[in-house]
């Protein structure tokens, strides 16, 4: 019984490794651009912006949850950072309250889920319509010029050598682990999509714990804020649009149960790295957008798919 | 219960600051919303139905503004809607638009295709209807102010042309496939023979958006290294996203430019980053639109096709633009 | 034995499931126009063998006889229309439809035959002629909407719709356990109606005034078998209660021998609206108390009130003479109150993680530090306590799923243990798993009271109960009905008298 359960992990671990190598052996061969530095640097920077959203989502998706706002809360973020960076406030001021903006609204989501008894998705679709509406009202339909140099930095500058999106990718990838995988936080959301009775009745504080997996959603959107803005030098209130789904997709193909309770951010890294790897290669391939939708949905299918026959296997 | 209770009146209270802090931003939407409601008794007022295809898009909030200021100095009543990019609530829209009985409609087309009953509904009603900015396959309207997407195509296509050496490699970025704008501009690239003119490395949408615009200056930047010239992009949004991939790949020789005429586009034609911006000229056709909209409104013949000029702006004339 | 008499006869049904006998051979028959009750304690296999002859479930062996026929129903619509209705206990009416709709759910009268447009008058007409028949009118109407209605007059409407069926025979599953005396009555003069229209009743009833007063027959189910069918008017509550416990006292438990002590929990009366009432309790140490009662007595609502799972609208809680306020299971649990569900999947058990984590997640405060995991001391702690409770597993890496019932059980106890409770309250312990693991976890509570932990066991097993507890409290209908003490516990009868005839105290 144990041994299956292993060879269906090891499978599908494996399975999603394979994906990836697949990918880079295949594309080396078929464009000589692709394992050059500049353009790995490309992949890296250009997965960050969804890497760092799908970390928060696998949480929240542990919890049997899911965020719908993450696209709208980035976009809060960033036409608030742009607005006060034109008024040349302190950069370091801008991105904390841009971050805590987004946090405010992953709060209301948190609390709205767990204290009020909404479901997820619909509590997350409305303040998914609220924070799109506050940006666009905000911003009034038009996006900001960013100049402010040591913001664009998060963006578009290098700390030793790496681009600065992927070294906050690395860092929020590592929090994330760690906190997953070592805290008491980590093992109470596995228990609350587990079962959350049970959690319950073992004494875990549920709601407080749930609440807190969606302000955790929050600050992530809040970074990506930063970052996307930094990136494209700008505030835009369309920023972020369905970024959500890419989110639910790398967090899907890693292997992260829609239910609750069982995958792991190792699977949702392979899974966003799968979909910039994708999105890169048929970009170097220039391939039609058109398709690149129809490959990405299959991709989700058959690692959705790889997931379900392992998971047989166990029982 | 109490700690529910709590918690509704927290998200209430949450959701009234916010409607209070947005009105402070968007003037005048809410004294929009109150004309709505009026619209009825001020019979002696013309009412002229506006729907936008898109206020989130900053060119269309500026045209939009334009004819809200024009509305004002006409004193005519403007019912403001905007279509969010949906086709289906622009036709919705038309539809409230004929049964409050305004006098006449302002069509900023979401789709060529899909915003055609806007126009048939109005013939119906009797209602006449100018079209501003956008092409609408269905010409059975009123009369027409703006400029056609293809003509700006053209402009760009050409400036192109005149710039680069001919056999450049380029790549395009390109709009929503299948709208109007992207459809036009595409064709305005044919007519002028700019496809033939240069060698196209590539052509991929990137609907609009900076960001994604800037993944796909990215990945070409790698592709084709030293071998691209320019990035034509169907508009400044993804002209400015390309530029931001540009600079960082440390590639000032790769020649940009767009349409629209944004903000932060001008600023970078006049920084010597981009080379050239289209700019549709959003207040002249506003304006130009109201005016032509009450006099149909007032039985006065007017003219069926209204062109409003491009503008090519470059670095010899972007201080014009810049205000 | 197939007399004309009998409308519909069974013989030899047979049911396993999981390999476990769950019917083994039972006979039984009905006469059109009697009222036939069907006792039996819980799990005796009353409801299989209703859901057998309603074609829910199959049978392994045995035949069913309907009107002289041998009849095997694939689905409840075959029974239906055969003529065998079933009134269930919990009912489910579609809240938006009408009296009539429901009635003439997937019959409907087309005012065109073909199309789909349904003919109301038609249905509403029909739909009178029959509460006409049984007096019902000035309680129901066919246009009322299912959601406005009571819970009696839903079973009103699920009566008038078997009847609508020509039903020769109607189960009745407990229909009085939500009613009051009034609709009792209501409910009494329409199974005298159905009587003189010859149709027999089937009468599952745990409530023996209620046989006496209004059955003709009654039969009883034991453990599967069936004991014994006797006319009411030749028989006694005395004899039916032995039929129904029947087997002699529980061997096999092993000696509670802990001496009894201070009290150390004090549960003063507790209240929840509509579910239990002035519940006073007290565990001492070294004590096992037994719950007895029937399902939906109210014991495991008490005991998760009692953890703070449950809400609770007055009462108090006293632990070693000293009040504490429980209001999460977190409470609870730092007052070494524990408790370990009756449904391991529903609020046990974490089914998709592993053992250890299963075992740790109760125990975070033990194994962690500034909230960061100890794991090496995580595994030694689970494996430790895992190991002492024999639980049969290769690792404690395996998910929680892939053990059987004991081992999960074993699971469960063991999370419970390292939270080192002072009072240990488990709710059906033993259910569900076999004779092996049983014993395991009697010796396991034993030990337990050794060390002077009080013990709360509900139970549904009267041998259990009798066999384990010191003191057996006894709650019916959300109250506390009794409580036998020492040698008196060894009655079944009493007990069983206790929960059946709960509601006159």
């Amino acid at each position: 019984m144990t041994q299956k359960k292993d060879i269906g992990k090891i499978v599908r671990d494996f399975g999603l490794a394979a994906v990836v190598l697949l990918i880079i052996i295949v594309m080396s061969f078929l464009s000589e651009s692709f394992l050059t530095t500049n353009n790995i640097t490309n992949i890296l920077r250009q997965i960050s912006i969804n890497g760092v959203l799908a970390v928060g989502m696998t949480f929240v998706v542990l919890t049997g949850g899911i965020d719908l706002s993450v696209g709208s809360l980035v976009a809060v973020t960033s036409v608030i950072c742009g607005s006060l960076l034109e008024g040349e406030m302190n950069t370091f001021l801008v991105c904390i309250i841009g971050v805590a903006a987004a946090m405010a609204f992953g709060l209301l989501n948190g609390y709205l889920v767990s204290y009020v008894g909404f479901q997820p998705f619909i509590a997350t679709l409305a303040t998914m319509t609220i924070g799109r509406g506050f940006a666009m009202v905000y911003a009034d339909g038009k996006p900001y010029i960013i100049k402010d140099p040591s913001f664009i930095f998060i963006g578009q500058g290098k700390i030793a050598g790496i681009p600065t999106l992927v070294v906050i990718l690395l860092v929020i990838c590592m929090l994330g682990i760690i906190i997953l995988n070592t805290t008491t936080f980590g093992r109470y959301i596995f228990a609350i999509g587990g079962n959350k009775n049970a959690a319950r009745l073992s004494g875990v504080k549920t709601k407080k714990i749930e609440m807190l997996v969606y302000l955790l959603s929050g600050f992530c959107c809040g970074i990506v804020g930063l970052m996307l803005s930094a990136r494209i030098s700008s505030g835009q209130p369309t920023a972020g649009e369905g970024y959500e789904l890419d989110a639910i997709a790398a967090v899907a193909i890693g292997g992260t149960s829609m239910n609750g309770g069982i995958g792991s951010l190792r699977g949702t890294i392979l899974g966003f790295l799968i979909l910039g790897l994708l999105s890169n290669s048929m970009n170097l391939m220039n391939i039609d957008s058109f398709y690149q939708n129809i490959v990405k949905g299959i991709i989700i299918i058959l690692a959705v798919f790889l997931d379900m026959k392992t998971k047989g296997k166990q029982d | 219960m109490k700690k529910r209770m709590v918690g509704t009146i927290f998200a209430v209270l949450l959701a009234a600051a916010m409607t209070v802090g947005c009105s402070g931003g968007a003037d005048g939407k809410d004294s929009k919303t109150e004309k709505k409601s009026d619209s009825g008794s001020g019979k002696d007022k013309i009412t002229v139905g506006v729907t936008m295809k898109d206020n989130s898009d900053e060119f269309v909030k500026r045209i939009a503004n334009a004819i809200e200021a024009e509305g004002k100095k006409e004193d005519v009543k403007i019912l403001m809607n905007d279509a969010q990019g949906d086709v289906n609530k622009q036709v919705s829209d038309v539809e409230n638009m004929i049964a409050q009985g305004v006098d006449v409609i302002i069509l900023n087309a979401q789709d060529m295709e899909g915003s055609s009953p806007c126009v048939t509904q109005a013939k119906e009603a009797g209602i006449p209807l100018i079209v501003c900015n956008t092409d609408v396959s269905n010409t059975d309207y009123t009369g027409f102010v703006g400029c056609t997407d293809q003509e700006s195509g053209e402009m760009l296509a050409k400036w192109f042309m005149d710039n680069l050496p001919k056999g450049s490699n380029v790549c395009i970025i390109e709009g929503p496939m299948g709208q109007a704008g992207q459809v036009g501009r595409m064709e305005g690239f044919k007519s002028a023979g700019m496809l033939d003119y240069f060698n196209v490395l590539a052509t991929q949408t990137a609907n609009w958006k900076r960001d994604e615009a800037m993944t796909l200056a990215e990945d070409w930047v790698t592709t084709y290294g030293d071998k691209l010239n320019a990035i034509i992009c169907e508009n400044d949004d993804m002209a400015m996203g390309a530029l931001s991939a540009c600079k960082a790949a440390g590639r000032d020789d790769i020649v940009i430019g767009g349409v629209d005429g944004i903000d932060d586009a001008l600023e970078a034609v006049k920084n010597g980053e981009t080379g050239v911006s289209i700019v549709q000229d959003a207040e002249g056709q506003g304006t130009t639109a109201v005016e032509m909209a009450v006099k149909a409104a007032k039985g006065e013949e007017i003219p069926y096709d209204t062109r409003i000029p491009f503008k090519e702006c470059t670095s010899d004339n972007v201080d014009e633009f810049l205000k | 034995m197939a007399e004309e008499k009998h409308i519909l006869w069974t013989s030899g049904i047979s049911k396993s499931f999981a390999g476990v006998k769950v019917l083994d051979g039972v006979e039984l028959n009905i006469i059109p126009g009697e009222v036939h009750a069907l006792m039996g304690e819980n799990g005796a296999g009353k409801s299989t063998l209703m859901k057998i002859i309603m074609g829910i479930y199959t049978k392994d062996s045995g035949q069913i006889y309907f009107e002289g026929k041998d009849c095997d129903f694939k689905s409840p619509k075959d029974a239906l229309e055969a003529g065998i209705s079933m009134i269930h206990q919990e009912l489910s009416p579609i809240p938006e439809m009408t009296v009539s709709e429901n009635v003439f759910l997937g019959r409907e009268q087309k005012k065109v035959k073909g199309l789909p447009f349904v003919d109301k008058k038609e249905l509403n007409k029909r739909t009178q002629i029959l509460l006409e028949e049984y007096e019902l009118t000035q309680y129901i109407t066919p246009n009322m909407k299912m959601k406005d209605l009571n819970i009696a007059q839903i079973q009103m409407v699920e009566i008038i719709k078997a009847i609508s069926y020509h039903s020769k025979v109607i189960i009745m599953d407990e229909p009085t356990s939500s009613l009051s005396e009034k609709e009792t009555v209501i409910l009494y003069r329409i199974i005298d109606t159905l009587k003189k229209n010859q149709v027999g009743i089937i009468y599952i009833s745990h409530r023996m005034e209620e046989v006496f007063e209004l059955a003709d027959r009654v039969s009883v189910l034991r453990d599967g078998k069936f004991i014994g069918c006797e006319t009411v008017a030749n028989t006694s509550r005395e004899i039916l209660i032995n039929m129904m416990v029947g087997r002699e006292l529980g061997s096999g438990y092993p000696k509670n021998s802990a001496e009894v002590g201070e009290v150390l929990l004090e549960v003063k009366d507790f209240n929840r609206k509509g579910v239990f009432e002035d519940i006073n309790l007290k565990v001492r140490s070294g004590e096992i108390v037994g719950m007895a009662g029937l399902v939906g007595a109210g014991r495991s609502e008490v005991m998760r009130a009692l953890v703070g799972y449950d809400k609770l609208d007055s009462g108090k809680v006293f632990m070693q003479g000293k009040e504490i306020i429980i209001k999460h299971p977190k409470d609870a649990k730092q007052n070494h109150i524990i408790m370990a569900p009756e449904d391991r999947k529903e609020m046990g058990l974490l089914l998709c993680r592993s053992i250890k984590e299963n075992v740790s997640i109760q125990n975070m405060d033990r194994i962690s530090r500034a909230s960061f995991v100890n794991k090496a001391k995580e595994k030694k702690i689970c494996s430790d306590i895992t190991k002492q409770m024999n639980t049969k597993m290769n690792s404690i890496n395996d998910s929680v799923s892939s053990l059987s019932g004991g081992n999960q059980q074993k699971v469960v106890l063991s999370k419970c243990l390292l939270s080192e409770p002072k009072v240990l309250i488990l709710d059906e312990p033993t259910r569900g798993i076999d004779v092996g693991a049983k014993a395991a976890i009697y010796d396991i509570m034993v030990k337990l009271t050794e060390q002077g932990i009080g013990i709360i066991m509900i139970s549904s097993e009267m041998p259990e109960l009798i066999g384990m507890s010191n003191r057996v409290v006894v709650m019916s209908g959300g109250h506390i009905t009794g409580e036998i003490e020492g040698e008196e516990a060894a009655s079944q009868q009493t007990i069983l008298k206790l929960a059946l005839g709960g509601k006159e105290k």
